[in-house]
C-alpha cells in the first residue's frame, strides 16, 4: 500500500513538473513586462516636461522664451538628481512616524524594478516641479527660481508624498486616495507656485493699479500653446496608466478614463465660454482638457466611465472659474497652473472619493479626502511662501523692471530666443 | 552705396571681438543704417556701432583691418580713438549733441503715440516717476512738456546711461498706465521713428533701450 503510494507520488510529480515550470516562467515574464511597463509610463512622463515647455513658452511673450524654456529644463535636471539624492528616501524611505520615510541619502533600491520605480518617480518630481515655472514666468530671477525649485524637489513634495504614498504615511493608513497624484503632484505644485506668483508679484502693468481692470498680455506663439497641450495629453498615458506600477488589464480601463476625462474637460471649458457669450479661447479649451487630466488623476483607477468625464467635466469649468477667480484677486499666473493642477487637482481628489465604483458618496471616504486635500495646502502653500519670502530677502525674487522690459532672454541668458523678427532687442546683449 | 570691401573688413573685426548674435546684431544695424548710405557715411555707422557694443577692443581691431582699404583709419590712430571718431561722426552729420537730440526726438516720438486726451495726466506721471528715480528736476520737467505739447526741447547733454535710465522710466509709466503690451509697442515703433530721422542716424535711440 506504502510502495502504492510512494509511485503515486512520483507520477504526480513527473506529471505536474512542467505546468510548475511554466508557472514559474509567467512570474517572471510579469515581472520583466511590469519593469518594462513602469520604464515606458516613465518615459512618457519625462516627454510630458516638452508639452510643459512649449505650453509655457508659447503662452509667454517672446522676449521671455529663452527663459521659460530654460526653467522647464533645468527643472527636470534638478528634479532627476536631488529626487535621487534625498527625495526618494524621504518619501518611500521607511516611515516609522507617519510623516516622513528615510532610508539614507542616494537610495535607490537594488532590483532592476526599483531602479525603473526610481526613474518613474523622479520624473513625476519633475512635473510637480515644472508647475511653477511657468505661473511665475516673465518676472523671476533664474537662479532664484532654480533655488526654490530645488527645496520644493527636495522637502516639500516628497514629504507630502510620504503621507499618502508611503504606507506608513498618515493620510495613506487613513485611506487616502489619490491613485495617480492629483493632489500629491499637481496640487502640492500649484500650491507652491501660488505662494510663488503671490511673493513675486504681477507682471509690470497686467493690473491697472487705480480700477484693478486685468490687462491682456498675450502668448507670443499659441501654436505652441496647442502642441504642448497635445504633449502633456499624450504623455498623461503614462502618467496614470503607469501609476499602476505593473502591466496589468487595469491599465485600459485607466486610459479611457484619463482620456474622456480629458476631452469632458476641453468641453466643459467651451460651454462655460459659451454659455457665457464669451469667445471660445484656444488657450482655455487646452487649459480645460489639461484641467480634466488633473482631476481624473487621482480617481483614474477606481471610478466607472460615466463618473471619469463627469469629473473631467467639472474640472474644465472649475479651470475657467478659477481663472477669472485668480484675475479677479489680482493674482497673476501666466499659463493659468493654479486653476489647472491646484483648483481641479482639489476637485479631482474630492471626486475621487465621491464616485468610487460600488461605494459612491461614502461619507466618510469624502471626509478623508477632504483633510488630505487640506494638509496637502496647509503643507506646501505655507512653506513655500516662507521659502519665497527668505529667497526674496536674500537674493531677490524678482527680476529688475529694466530686464522685464528688455526680456529675461537677453538680461540672464544673453541669448534671443527669435532674433530674426525680434522687434525691441537691444544691441546691449547680456548686459 | 556702401563699400562692400568696407563692409567685409567691419565684419571680420567684429568677428573676432564677439561671438555669433552680437556679430548678427551689428551687422543688422548696418544693414539698416548704412544700406542706402553714402560711402562717407560708414565711419558714422560705425561710430554708431561701436558706441552700441561699447568696446574699444572693437575700435582698435577695426583699425588694423580699415588701415588697408579706407581712409577712415586716420580718425583712430589719435591718442583717444573714441572722441576722434564721435568728432569725425559730427562733422560728417553735422550735429554735435547727437545723442541728446536723438533722445528728445524719441520723447517726442513717445508723446505723439500717447492718446493724450483718454491721460491727460501721463506726461505729469511720467514727470513724477523721473524725479522720484533722481533725475533732475529741470530735465523731467523738460520731458514733461515735450510729451504735453509733441515739441523738441533742448535736452541737456549727458550720459548714455542717463537718457537709458530716463527711457526705462517713461517705460514703466507707460508698463504701469496703459499696459505692458502698449508700452512694447509704443517704445519699439517710436524707436523706429527715431531711427529714419537725422539725428537718430546720428545716434541710434536703440542705444537708450
Amino acid at each position: 500500500m506504502t510502495r502504492r503510494k510512494s509511485y503515486l507520488a512520483l507520477f504526480s510529480l513527473f506529471l505536474f513538473s512542467p505546468l510548475l515550470h511554466a508557472q514559474e516562467t509567467i512570474y517572471s515574464l510579469q515581472d520583466h513586462l511590469d519593469i518594462v511597463w513602469v520604464l515606458v509610463a516613465g518615459v512618457l512622463v519625462f516627454f510630458m516636461q516638452a508639452g510643459f515647455a512649449l505650453l509655457e513658452t508659447g503662452m509667454s511673450r517672446a522676449k521671455n522664451a529663452v527663459n521659460v524654456m530654460m526653467k522647464n529644463y533645468t527643472d527636470v535636471c534638478m528634479a532627476s538628481v536631488i529626487f535621487w539624492l534625498i527625495g526618494y528616501s524621504l518619501m518611500f524611505g521607511e516611515n516609522t512616524t507617519g510623516f516622513f520615510g528615510f532610508s539614507g541619502i542616494g537610495l535607490a533600491g537594488d532590483t532592476p524594478f526599483d531602479y525603473a520605480y526610481l526613474f518613474f518617480q523622479a520624473m513625476f518630481a519633475a512635473t510637480a516641479a515644472t508647475i511653477c515655472s511657468g505661473a511665475m514666468a516673465e518676472r523671476t530671477k533664474y537662479n532664484s527660481y532654480i533655488l526654490s525649485a530645488a527645496v520644493l524637489i527636495a522637502l516639500v513634495y516628497p514629504i507630502y508624498g510620504s503621507w499618502v504614498w508611503n504606507g506608513g504615511g498618515w493620510l495613506a493608513q487613513l485611506g487616502f486616495i489619490d491613485f495617480a497624484g492629483s493632489t500629491v503632484v499637481h496640487s502640492i505644485g500649484a500650491w507652491c507656485a501660488l505662494a510663488g506668483i503671490i511673493a513675486v508679484g504681477p507682471r509690470l502693468g497686467r493690473f491697472d493699479k487705480r480700477t484693478g481692470e486685468t490687462r491682456p498680455i498675450q502668448g507670443h506663439n499659441l501654436t505652441l500653446v496647442g502642441i504642448g497641450g497635445f504633449i502633456l495629453w499624450f504623455g498623461w498615458f503614462g502618467f496614470n496608466p503607469g501609476s499602476t506600477l505593473a502591466a496589468v488589464p487595469d491599465i485600459a480601463s485607466i486610459a479611457i478614463n484619463t482620456h474622456l476625462a480629458a476631452s469632458a474637460g476641453a468641453l466643459g471649458s467651451i460651454l462655460t465660454f459659451v454659455l457665457r457669450g464669451k469667445p471660445v479661447l484656444m488657450t482655455s479649451v487646452v487649459n480645460g482638457s489639461l484641467a480634466g487630466l488633473v482631476a481624473i488623476t487621482a480617481g483614474c483607477a477606481s471610478m466607472s466611465i460615466e463618473f471619469a468625464m463627469i469629473t473631467g467635466f467639472v474640472g474644465g469649468i472649475i479651470c475657467v472659474l478659477g481663472t477669472d477667480l485668480l484675475l479677479k484677486l489680482q493674482v497673476d499666473d501666466v499659463v493659468g497652473a493654479v486653476p489647472v493642477h491646484g483648483f481641479s487637482g482639489a476637485w479631482g481628489t474630492l471626486a475621487a472619493g465621491m464616485f468610487v465604483s460600488g461605494d459612491l458618496f461614502n461619507v466618510d471616504q469624502i471626509v478623508v479626502q477632504l483633510i488630505g486635500i487640506g494638509a496637502g495646502f496647509l503643507w506646501a502653500f505655507p512653506i513655500s511662501f516662507l521659502v519665497y519670502f527668505l529667497i526674496s530677502k536674500i537674493m531677490g525674487l524678482r527680476s529688475d523692471s529694466l530686464h522685464e522690459q528688455r526680456g529675461l532672454d537677453v538680461t540672464e541668458h544673453a541669448e534671443i530666443g527669435f532674433p530674426e523678427f525680434q522687434q525691441n532687442q537691444t544691441f546691449k546683449a547680456g548686459s | 552705396m556702401a563699400d562692400k570691401r568696407t563692409r567685409r573688413v567691419f565684419f571680420t573685426a567684429l568677428s573676432r571681438v564677439f561671438e555669433g548674435n552680437k556679430v548678427y546684431d551689428a551687422m543688422l544695424l548696418w544693414q539698416t543704417r548704412f544700406a542706402n548710405a553714402p560711402d562717407s557715411a560708414a565711419a558714422d555707422t560705425i561710430k554708431a556701432i561701436c558706441d552700441a557694443m561699447d568696446s574699444r577692443e572693437l575700435y582698435q581691431e577695426l583699425y588694423r583691418h580699415l588701415k588697408e582699404c579706407s581712409g577712415m583709419a586716420d580718425y583712430l590712430l589719435k591718442e583717444d580713438p573714441l572722441s576722434q571718431l564721435k568728432s569725425y561722426a559730427a562733422n560728417q552729420s553735422g550735429i554735435e549733441d547727437a545723442p541728446a537730440r536723438s533722445f528728445g526726438v524719441l520723447v517726442v516720438q513717445i508723446g505723439r503715440s500717447l492718446d493724450l486726451i483718454e491721460y491727460p495726466n501721463l506726461p505729469l506721471q511720467v514727470k513724477r516717476a523721473l524725479r522720484s528715480k533722481g533725475v533732475d528736476a529741470s530735465a523731467a520737467d523738460q520731458i514733461e512738456t515735450m510729451i504735453r505739447e509733441d515739441r523738441a526741447r533742448r535736452i541737456p547733454e549727458s550720459s548714455l546711461g542717463d537718457y537709458a535710465t530716463a527711457t526705462h522710466i517713461i517705460y514703466v509709466v507707460l508698463a504701469e498706465v496703459l499696459g505692458p503690451v502698449q508700452a512694447d509697442e509704443i517704445l519699439s515703433n517710436s524707436v523706429k521713428m527715431v531711427d529714419r530721422s537725422k539725428y537718430g542716424k546720428a545716434y541710434s535711440a536703440r542705444n537708450f533701450l
